[in-house]
Formats: structure tokens, sequence, C-alpha cells
């Protein structure tokens, strides 16, 4: 699943540490989460998207062929 | 239970850890057996006591690291690493002991060492069948 989630932490000047202790993750999955690497629970793509005051589909683009 | 209480624990953990320790010692010479009882719980009681006596004094000193160690342990991501590691190496642990067995049965080794693997073998998968239906009808 591909995510808009660097382009918009970086358009509201956030560092990832800032996210990580705002949604009390590791910094390490807000990588891996903009790497696409890891793609979240829905309880922390909520947190995302309440974060950033958007829907979760504004940040995370759902794409049939990557399930 | 709040800091205090945990330090006076702690302390009377310690203290009994050294009276075991003593009794053990001292009793040496006339019950072996229960004076190497004594020892074992006076030095794990000890050491146990002093580590977490040194990890309270250590998150009054550095709560933010305390902190960034407790989100690092319920990080979502960290709990499926873990989780995932864990189930690998408990299925290269199970066909090792397979293995194992295979082996001793083919060096002509004791019945009861080829037995026993095959016991741990079938009650690993046993506990797996276990959780894999509580889990089914938890979820």
């Amino acid at each position: 699943m591909k995510n808009r989630l660097e382009e918009i932490r970086k358009s509201r000047g956030v560092t990832q540490e800032e996210l990580a202790a705002s949604l009390e993750v590791s910094r390490q999955t807000i990588g891996s989460l903009e790497n696409g690497r890891y793609n979240p629970s829905i309880l922390l793509a909520f947190k995302l998207a309440r974060y950033f005051q958007m829907s979760i589909e504004d940040i995370f683009i759902y794409e049939e062929d990557t399930l | 239970m709040n800091r205090k209480k945990k330090k006076a624990l702690l302390i009377t953990g310690l203290a009994a850890g050294l009276v075991f320790q003593f009794i053990g010692i001292t009793w040496a010479a006339h019950l072996r057996a229960v004076s190497a009882l004594c020892v074992g719980i006076g030095a794990m009681l000890f050491s146990l006591s002093v580590n977490r006596l040194y990890r309270l004094s250590y998150e009054k000193e550095f709560p933010q690291a305390v902190r960034q160690e407790q989100i690092e342990l319920a990080d979502e991501r960290n709990i499926q690493i873990r989780s995932r590691a864990k189930s690998r190496s408990g299925d290269i642990s199970r066909w090792a002991v397979a293995g194992l067995a295979w082996v001793n049965f083919l060096l002509y080794g004791p019945l009861w060492i080829t037995l026993a693997l095959a016991g741990i073998f079938v009650l690993a998968y046993a506990v797996e069948w276990y959780y894999t239906d509580k889990y089914q009808k938890e979820m």
C-alpha cells in the first residue's frame, strides 16, 4: 500500500521524531511507513489521519494489486 | 505500587537474600541440601533486589529514556517484528528437534532420547493447534 505520509509530514514542517513522539510509536516505524515497508494497523492509520486532520484515504492509497 | 513501597520491598528482599545466604553458609556442615537451597534462594533474592533497585534509581534519573523504552516496547511494528521472530525461531527449533531425533535414531542412540525428542516435537504441534483453535474462537 502506497502512502503520502512523507509528503504530508514535510509540508506541515513536522520531523519524524516529533510525529513519532505525538503518536507514541518509534521513529523507525514512521520511517518504515514512509518507505512503504510497513503497513500500519487500522488504529495507527486513524491516529495518523487525526494528527494531520485528514481522512485515511487522503494519506493511504489503496491499490488492489498490492494486496 | 508506589515508588516508596517498591523500594522498601526491594530492600527487604535484599536483606532476606543476605539472611538466607548467611543461614546457608552457617548450616553447611549440618544439612547440606537445606544449606544449598538457602544459598540458592539467597543469591537469587539478592541479585534480583539489587537489579530492581538499580532500575528504580535509573527510572528516577532518566525518566525520558524510560518513556522511550516503553514506547519502543509497545510500538506495533516492534511487536510484529518480535512476534514474527519468535514464530520463526519456534519453527526452526521444532525442526531441529525432529532432526536430532532422526540423527539419534540413525546413530543407534538410546531409544528414550529418540522418544523424548519425538515427544517434544509432537507437544510443540499440540501447543500450536491449541493456540490456533483458541485464537480462532477469540478473533
